[in-house]
């Protein structure tokens, strides 16, 4: 299957029938330059660089980081419907977490629901506390 | 890294799980907290956390957006390592949008089989209507590039600094310049005068203040208690100035004019006879005390020495006068314990008159010590 799929770049790199592919393509690698994405190019550059991957071109650098962007922010928006669903969900007789459910907070049992879908498995033993005020109700970690 | 990327070739079609990265909060939570990467690690955190924020999200907890970060650099990782693979594959050791755009394919996206076309891959399609959705959210913070790698400056050599060498034309110019003449030079540093004259001056006036004072008070608990005629200053006329604790100030003692010869009635004043009765004598003051001290053991000292200005007491209260002058070397009260048989026969021959004796030879000796004192007051 990977080789075919190398084969398959090979044939598409060498086939000149595609002009408007192409020139989709020019199109959004320039307009990559423009795009500024929130991760970082130095993160980017730093861990690609560390991965044995070495291209000097920004547009790459850049493909990767919207790449990772993408991915995150799918994530993230994954678990935002999770949160929300929960939060809409009848509400337990626990009184004293409604006002706290009005901000949206990601936590982790939604991230482990999101991230299940895109194929990571996310063990998180819930008996670890977060941070000291873990088990004391009202204060939430905040980033 | 090696678990972080684990491609499944086999559930390749499967949209949603073509990477399998096994991430555990417990792993991430040990790399996050220290670490040779932890400044990206930061800017990581960092920028999920504006993800996050354009996402929707209000706040999260530490352990999810240290979570998601992890994740970040987990997969900028295993694209990079896929991308590489490809190239390596390839036959080439530098990546290009090919190899990165199957790095991506194998990774998390898919739909688009080995035939499909890069234009309209799934990819990069996805991406292109990301990118054209999204507005872009840079980075809040200025990030330098890193790791940064410290290259040692090096010393400007002498033809950088244009140093002119006099005189010495062998010195060639590639060798590293003369530091700066401070660093060489002889400076001298002198002890800096610490006190102040002023201050030296303040203080002695205070120290002089307080010697005064405690004198004077002794003095006045001396007269008070009847031992007033050992006052140096009866000069003047006997009976007039000698009443009992009334202290004359007028005038100075010692710089009155001798009287003629015979003008005061100064009788019996019989110095010690013994063959050391030199001037270089010692131990003259209590020796010149003892028949003051005798006759106020022989008699009530204080009946005797104010009232009645004649006789052996009248003597006595005078004395000392004539022996200040005397005794003024000498400082030492302790001194005339040790004398001979004679005199402690006169000094210690009644042991509850003691007290006074001591007075006596007390207010002698500080009078001794400073005499200008004792006229000043």
């Amino acid at each position: 299957m990977m080789s075919g799929n190398s084969s398959g770049a090979a044939s598409a790199v060498g086939g000149d029938g595609r002009h408007d592919d192409d020139a989709a393509l020019t199109e959004f690698l320039s307009s990559l330059m423009d795009y500024t994405p929130t991760i970082p190019d130095e993160l980017v550059e730093h861990y690609l660089g560390r991965s044995g991957f070495n291209c000097p071109d920004l547009r790459l650098t850049r493909l990767v980081a919207v790449a990772t962007q993408k991915f995150i922010s799918d994530i993230a928006s994954d678990a935002l419907q999770h949160s929300k669903a929960r939060v809409a969900a009848p509400i337990k007789d626990n009184k004293s977490k409604q006002p706290k459910d009005k901000r949206l907070v990601l936590t982790m049992e939604d991230l482990s629901k999101a991230l299940r879908e895109y194929g990571v498995n996310l063990k998180h033993p819930e008996y670890f506390a977060d941070g000291p005020f873990t088990g004391t109700d009202p204060p939430t970690r905040e980033e | 890294m090696s678990d972080g990327g684990e491609e499944d070739l086999g559930s390749y079609k499967n949209p949603r799980t073509s990477a399998s990265i096994q991430s555990s909060s417990t792993s991430c939570h040990l790399a996050s907290t220290s670490g040779p990467d932890e400044f990206s690690r930061a800017i990581s955190k960092a920028a999920v956390a504006q993800i996050l924020q354009a996402t929707g999200f209000d706040g999260s907890r530490k352990s999810a957006i240290d979570t998601l970060s992890d994740l970040t650099i987990r997969y900028i990782l295993s694209l990079g390592k896929a991308t590489s693979f490809y190239a390596n594959l390839a036959g080439r050791t530098s990546a290009n949008l090919f190899d990165l755009v199957q790095g991506l394919e194998d990774l998390n996206f898919s739909g688009a089989g080995p035939e499909s076309c890069f234009g309209d891959s799934g990819v990069l399609t996805e991406l292109n209507r990301f990118v054209k959705a999204e507005d872009p959210v840079p980075f809040a913070q200025f990030v330098p590039k890193f790791p940064i790698c410290r290259v040692p400056k090096k010393n400007p050599t002498i033809d950088q600094i244009g140093e002119e060498l006099m005189g010495k034309k062998h010195i060639p110019g590639w060798l590293p310049a003369y530091p700066a003449p401070h660093t060489y030079m002889h400076t001298p540093v002198w002890p800096e005068r610490t006190d102040d004259p002023r201050e030296d001056k303040v203080k002695q006036v205070k120290q002089r203040r307080k010697a005064e004072k405690s004198l004077l008070s002794l003095q006045k608990r001396i007269f008070a208690s009847g031992v007033g005629g050992f006052e140096p200053v009866s000069s003047g006329t006997s009976s007039s100035s000698f009443d009992k604790g009334k202290r004359v100030i007028g005038e100075n003692p010692f710089l009155t004019p001798p009287l003629p010869h015979g003008a005061k009635e100064v009788s019996e004043i019989a110095p010690p006879i013994e063959a050391d009765a030199g001037p270089l004598r010692r131990k003259s003051v209590l020796e010149a005390f003892g028949p003051i001290i005798e006759a106020a053991n022989a008699t009530d000292l204080n009946a005797g020495m104010g009232t009645d200005p004649d006789g052996r007491n009248a003597i006595a209260v005078k004395r000392p006068v004539v022996h200040f002058k005397l005794g003024v070397k000498k400082k030492s009260v302790a001194l005339p314990l040790a004398l001979d048989d004679k005199r402690e026969k006169l000094v210690f021959r009644e042991d509850d008159r003691d007290e006074k004796k001591r007075r006596a030879e007390m207010i002698l000796k500080e009078s001794m010590d400073n005499p200008q004192d004792l006229t000043l007051m």
